[in-house]
């Protein structure tokens, strides 16, 4: 049975579930009836989703200067 | 143009096998190749790991030097990349787990805080701050979870077992995170 009268706090406790697509039909069907009508709940699962996909598409970072010669000199004495 | 680009990610991999094949055979030559080609995803994952540059620089010489002692275990069952990912990881967390030996477990690490501290070099006043920075100043397990997860795309049994916690612990530190950074990112 789809729970329409989902409670905020309900929404909180499976949001984890719902964002990663782990929790099960009707409980995802509950929460997509709640945040059509909830702004609050809304904007936190915008947020939430927008900072998972920042994050996968985070660029690599360089490092700040080159770490080569050290590691050479590392595996020199390692080999030695 | 789709196949000019898998020629070129077919002609890197086989440079790559035949710089493994090299270096595995003692080629330093071909080793700096491989360092050269995958440095800047290690020195990524270090940093997002730690939090902290100077010691991230650290690790990723010792993932390197790793690498290159344990070279002649690499079978090729996976992309050179991928073998060396998870090495990192372990290399990473290996060094939290000697350094942290008499501190808590390890998926408890981490005081329970409320909100992330506000950092003034981060960004002037109301305009927020950057993900990397709000990333660094997460709670270290929390932290761990959320770069393995979110950036890595680890899966959290994955998680679970190298961190040696449940899946479900996983799942609650990643939540934390996520809260905490969007606070931060929302200030």
């Amino acid at each position: 049975m789809t729970d329409t009268t989902m409670s905020c706090e309900r929404v909180d406790a499976l949001l984890a579930g719902y964002l990663d697509e782990e929790a099960p039909a009707s409980e995802r069907r509950a929460v997509e009836l709640h945040l059509a009508t909830c702004l609050r709940c809304a904007a936190l699962v915008r947020d939430l989703e927008r900072i998972r996909a920042r994050a996968g598409a985070l660029a690599p970072l360089a490092p700040p200067r080159d770490l080569w010669p050290e590691v050479g000199a590392r595996l020199d004495a390692a080999d030695a | 143009m789709t196949v000019a680009i898998a020629d070129n990610e077919s002609i890197e991999s086989e440079r790559a096998r035949a710089d493994v094949a090299l270096a595995a055979a003692g080629d330093r030559d071909a080793f700096e190749r491989l360092y050269r080609g995958n440095v800047n995803r290690v020195f990524s994952l270090c940093v997002r790991m730690v939090g902290n540059r100077t010691q991230a620089e650290e690790l990723t010489q010792d993932v390197f030097v790793r690498a290159w002692q344990k070279l002649a275990l690499y079978r090729g069952e996976s992309a050179f990349g991928t073998w060396l990912h998870r090495l990192a990881v372990n290399v990473i967390l290996n060094q939290r787990k000697s350094e942290g030996r008499d501190r808590k477990r390890f998926g408890d690490e981490g005081e329970e805080v409320e909100a992330l501290p506000h950092s003034a070099s981060l960004a002037a006043p109301g305009t927020g701050i950057d993900l990397e920075a709000a990333i660094a100043l997460l709670p270290p397990g929390a932290r761990r979870i959320f770069v393995l997860h979110d950036v890595e795309g680890y899966k959290h049994e994955e998680i679970a077992e190298l961190l040696d916690i449940t899946a479900g612990g996983s799942k609650a530190q990643l939540h934390r995170a996520r809260m905490l950074l969007r606070e931060a990112l929302n200030r």
